[in-house]
């Protein structure tokens, strides 16, 4: 078996590597039309048919007729556009905020894409045709009034599939590897052949069966168009060593994916054909490679032809080709997600099937092929269990120390057997991909409908506090004015009963959408990929998938958590607040002004630094929220309510007003995040109670609702819809994000705050948790650094957390804590002999360790 | 199962957790209040007297102290890390020391103390030998320098110094380097001169002064000698590490 030598630090990346790279970096995203042309095209002639037929003829005459492109330099071919990173478009979902952003969208701040007369005239023509005939449409008018309100009061959002098309999903790419697009053939054919012809729903299967085999044999044309463009370009190409490569591209684009693959760059070729056309299908983001170091390393292995250098450039030159991809969106959640993200995360790491080591040599080379890429896409998941080596762990802790956030490291010891627990065989939970941002799926077995929802945790506290009502409006059940309430369990059992209502409202906002997709939106080729749609004869919008779920994620676990907490302190145990007290400083915001204050105020409390880091918040922030009425979003209102907010509690301690007191009562209430067990235990069942309450709900595909804990950063935007809590937050000021402490209230060090992280019940949350920290470079600094990086890791994983990540902070970022300490309490730096809070120090020691950050080799 | 009295009480005026800098791994630090020197430099100046006041330190007993610290004890598994006694002067305690070490080696964390060695002889020989870490720190070799710096005699603790070299598992010379006192190769070499006598110890950290304890100074509403000068870099260490390196010693600038 081939092995992999593991030295510290990272090798260069070749030039070959490095000038893809640059493309990338250099490109200017466009928005191109072809793809909406041509479907929109071949819809016009298929009205009579049934829908699974039509969206297949649809990528039919698309793969027939795309332009087809080889960059320079490339080695592994395919793309979307003419031009790189730019996008395609997807009217059957929906406009996506194009048709108000005609004007704009070239010169918006956040991912602007240009776009020529030309195709704005074709692409107003193809959503004239849409109007009306979109999923979005559909989806919408499924939805009744209560949940239309309660999705437009910020309570949750299904924004991302209401707005685009099914993604979050690990296909079998071994399948194709191994077998060829030929091999799936058979496989339908046979399907077919043993179907029982008799049974009602025959007519239906047989429909998928005819539509998966058009879109089957489309792709192997896709494929034999880019091994003739190679053959010409080679036959045009005065450079030896580039026509040889061109040949080459064509000889293998002519075997593969038709074929099984017989060789490394073969299987990477075919790896990229499905990747490729899974994106062109649909607009669902999150189609993440999932384990790929394990379906690819057996070719790599018997791959007498390659040297791992080789085999590094290859697989280096694939890791920017993930970049080429590229996707609009409206200018809500493209200012939340601003740099062109589409998040195909790519694994390493954790347990075989059968529960051996999975860790191999492409393990480690995928983390030497992010060092030398160090690009946006993909993301890197390495899934650790009590197995995995410790100098694997290291070296992707050296990968960590590189600064780019990545990789993220998953515990296999929580998820499997939360898997286990959803009804996952024990071999497809050892199976399980990270896919999209931390959800884990069974990989090519399981449609997890990840992102299905955002969910307001925080918001469902303050209508519990105002018996049902929202915004002044009686939305949720009676459940008792807060003033009214005896004792800690009256006002737990009312934040309970008003969850289980708004839970029941996600639910049916997130089947209305899910139906949507059912009858207008059903995607053949992606479902050959998944077991068991062949087999059943469904695609994966009918529940074709052995696995089904939909996953609403909670955000706002440590606000609960701190708000229960305050409330059961004050009022119950140390009766320093009656409930009136503490409801009437809420209602007036302690003080504070309401929402937002005047410009002129802002503009002095606001550094260019502060601005720039709300700015970035918002951008990480609306998430896939495009739906929340769009049109209401105004980016800049939300900036300056949240600085605003951030001003006052910056300002208001030691102000002497009552409410300014009881804020500061409330501040001194034991907070989430400090290894306090009350506390703690408080935040684990606010959010358990959320989690609880869906899976009692089943999905119109045939599995159970099954919450997850993260945000996708909405906790911005989430923030805003919500007046003063009990846990001392402001009016419209941001909650807490994914699993986390609320910003700047953790304050006893690094393990401490994951101990509290690891009470919430990760198991529960099965559709992923995630909880992101921040070290400073000289605190992992070395090799002892990268050991306690690694043991950090491991010890969370033995009290059973999910996820973490780490922010290995620069300088410019301890600039910006010294200007707004508040956001960065959870700063942990190497002072001297010792490692220390950041903003505890004195200003003097501060400047001094910004200076030697400077200094270090980071 | 040995007898551990968890009532013994210390003043403790910090529980530090994650350090990574003061032994292996990922440990929590102690620090007990109370220190029989008077470093003119001393960056914890509220360490100093041993008595809890209004804003520094508490009496702890053995068993709170044993409820905090064992938090972490996941993390010290996992990182062959453990608890590390600092101050003041942690030996100003041993009863207490004792049976935290106890208490500490039933849970099988590692111990490490970060000591002056300014002790009598029979704490020395009472707590010294249970600890899987000695930090040891050398401030000065002429008798004149240290009494200066520090206001104390050097004797005993030079003279203790060789006794932890025969009865410590593991040593380590720490010196802090301090401008206007021994931030010269002439005293570096001094200390070298005199760890060449210790044939357990190859490794010397060189720690560059730091101005940390300004502002406590100003809170104490005491004055502080050392206000205007900066504080070192570990560049302008360089060359006193070569120098230690020259006389054979693993050099490390900082823990």
């Amino acid at each position: 078996m081939k092995k992999y030598v593991v030295k510290q630090g990272f090798s260069e990346p070749t030039q070959r590597v490095k000038d893809l790279k640059a493309a990338i970096l250099n490109a200017n995203p466009r928005i191109e039309a072809e793809r909406a042309v041509l479907i929109t095209e071949s819809y016009k002639q298929t009205e009579a048919l049934p829908v699974v037929l039509r969206h297949a003829k649809g990528l039919e005459n698309i793969l027939n007729n795309l332009p087809v492109v080889i960059r320079d330099n490339e080695l592994i071919v395919g793309t979307a556009t003419v031009e790189s990173r730019s996008c395609q478009m997807f009217p059957e979902f929906g406009p996506q905020g194009l048709d108000q952003e005609w004007e704009t969208v070239a010169t918006r701040s956040a991912d602007p894409f240009a776009i020529s007369s030309e195709v704005r005239a074709q692409l107003e023509e193809v959503f004239a045709y849409w109007k009306g005939r979109t999923t979005s449409e559909l989806a919408t008018s499924y939805m009744s009034e209560d949940t239309m309100t309660a999705y437009q009061a910020g309570i949750f959002t299904v924004g991302n599939y209401h707005q685009g098309g099914i993604g979050h999903i690990a296909v079998d790419y071994e399948k194709v590897l191994t077998k060829g697009i030929r091999g799936v053939i058979t496989e339908v054919i046979q399907a077919m052949q043993k179907a029982d012809k008799k049974a009602a729903d025959w007519i239906e299967k047989e429909a998928y069966y005819q539509a998966t085999l058009i879109t089957l044999k489309a792709v192997i044309t896709f494929a034999n168009r880019y091994a003739d463009k190679a053959k010409e370009m080679a036959t045009y190409t005065t450079d030896p060593t580039r026509k040889a490569e061109l040949l080459k591209i064509a000889d293998i684009c002519r075997r593969v994916p038709e074929y099984p693959a017989s060789t490394f760059h073969e299987a990477l070729q075919s790896f990229w054909f499905v990747q490729l056309v899974i994106q062109i299908e649909s607009s669902g983001h999150s189609i993440s490679p999932g384990r790929f170091d394990q379906y690819m390393f057996p070719f790599y292995d018997k791959d007498d032809s390659i040297t791992q250098e080789e085999a590094q450039e290859l697989l280096d030159v694939l890791f920017v080709k993930f970049n080429d991809l590229n996707k609009l969106r409206d200018i809500g959640t493209a200012t939340a997600f601003a740099g062109y993200q589409l998040w195909q995360n790519v694994n390493c790491g954790g347990q075989t099937k059968d529960g051996r080591d999975a860790v191999n040599a492409l393990s480690y080379m995928e983390i030497d092929a992010m060092a030398h890429v160090m690009l946006a896409m993909p993301s890197l998941s390495v899934r650790v269990w009590n197995g995995t080596p410790d100098q694997f762990l290291i070296k992707a802790a050296e990968l960590a120390r590189l600064g780019g956030g990545q990789p993220a490291f998953y515990n296999d010891e929580e998820i499997i057997t939360a898997k286990v627990n959803r009804g996952l065989t024990l071999e497809d939970a050892r199976n399980y991909a990270v896919i999209g941002c931390v959800e884990p799926e069974s990989q090519g077995k399981e449609n997890s409908w990840a992102d299905a929802a955002l969910f307001n945790l925080p918001k469902v506290l303050e209508i519990a506090m105002n018996n049902g009502r929202c915004n002044g409006e009686q939305l949720g059940p009676k459940t008792g004015e807060f003033a009214d309430f005896k004792t800690f369990d009256e006002f737990v059992e009312a934040y309970v009963e008003q969850m289980k209502f708004f839970v029941s409202l996600l639910v049916r906002a997130c089947n209305a959408v899910d139906v949507a997709h059912r009858e207008l939106g059903q995607m053949a080729f992606v479902s050959t990929l998944l077991e068991d749609c062949i087999g059943r004869g469904k695609t994966i919008e009918q529940g074709g998938a052995v696995y089904n779920f939909t996953g609403p994620q909670g955000i706002g676990s440590a606000n609960i958590g701190n708000a229960l907490m305050a409330v059961k302190k004050l009022v119950f145990d140390d009766k320093s607040l009656t409930m009136r007290e503490l409801k009437e400083a809420i209602d007036n915001n302690f003080g504070a002004p309401q929402g937002t204050i005047s410009d002129s105020s802002i503009s002095s409390t606001s550094s260019d630094v502060a601005y720039d880091s709300i700015v970035e918040a918002v951008k990480r922030v609306l998430g896939e929220n495009s739906s929340i009425s769009l049109d209401n979003i105004d980016i800049d209102k939300i900036i300056a309510s949240t600085q605003a907010s951030q001003h006052v509690a910056a300002t208001s301690t030691g102000g002497n007003s009552r409410y300014q007191q009881i804020h500061q009562m409330i501040m001194d209430v034991d907070k989430y995040g400090n290894d306090l067990d009350e506390v703690d235990y408080l935040a684990r069942l606010g959010s358990r109670v959320y989690c609880e309450e869906l899976e009692k709900y089943p999905t119109p595909r045939g599995g159970i609702f099954n919450a997850g804990l993260y945000p996708v950063s909405g906790n911005v935007l989430f923030g805003s819809f919500i007046g003063a809590t009990p846990d001392g937050r402001y009016d419209k000021e941001t909650i807490a994000e994914g699993v986390s402490p609320t910003r700047g209230t953790d304050v006893n060090g690094p393990t401490a705050a994951s101990n509290s992280v690891a009470k919430l019940d990760h198991f529960i949350a099965s559709n992923g948790t995630l909880y992101n920290m921040k070290f400073s470079p000289s605190a992992v600094a070395g090799t002892q650094g990268l050991q306690n990086l690694v043991s950090l890791v491991r010890g969370y994983f033995d009290k059973k957390g999910g996820h973490v990540q780490f922010n290995i902070i620069d300088r410019s970022i301890l600039l910006d804590a010294q200007k707004n300490p508040q956001n960065y309490k959870d700063l942990v730096v190497r002072v001297a002999g010792y490692s220390a809070q950041f903003i505890a120090l004195d200003k003097t020691v501060q400047d001094d360790i910004i200076a030697r950050t400077e200094f270090s080799s980071f | 199962m040995e007898q551990v009295d968890y009532e013994k009480q210390a003043c403790v005026f910090n529980i530090q957790r994650f350090s990574i800098h003061d032994g292996p791994g990922i440990r929590t630090i102690v620090f007990l209040k109370g220190c029989p020197l008077a470093c003119k430099w001393c960056f914890n100046p509220e360490s100093q007297s041993a008595k809890p006041t209004k804003d520094f330190g508490e009496m702890m007993t053995v068993k709170d102290v044993y409820e905090e610290i064992k938090k972490d004890q996941i993390t010290y598994r996992r990182s062959e890390g453990g608890i590390t006694f600092s101050g003041g002067e942690a030996l100003m305690y041993p009863d207490f020391l004792d049976q935290l070490i106890t208490v500490c080696q039933m849970n099988g964390w590692t111990t490490a103390i970060e000591t002056t060695a300014f002790a009598n002889e029979d704490i020395i020989r009472r707590i010294i030998p249970r600890l899987d870490h000695v930090l040891l720190d050398i401030k000065a070799i002429p008798f004149d320098v240290h009494i200066e710096g520090t206001g104390v005699k050097n004797d005993g603790i030079l003279k203790n110094a060789l006794l932890i070299n025969e009865i410590a598992q593991h040593v380590i010379i720490r010196i802090p380097v301090i401008p206007n006192f021994n931030f010269s190769e002439k005293q570096i070499h001094y200390i070298c001169e005199f760890a060449k006598h210790m044939s357990n110890v190859s490794e010397i950290h060189l720690l560059p002064y730091t101005n940390f304890g300004k502002s406590k100074y100003e809170l104490l509403n005491r004055d502080f000698e050392w206000k205007d000068i900066e504080p070192l870099r570990t560049a302008d260490l360089e060359s006193l590490k070569e120098l230690v390196e020259g006389h054979g010693f693993t050099c490390k600038i900082g823990g």
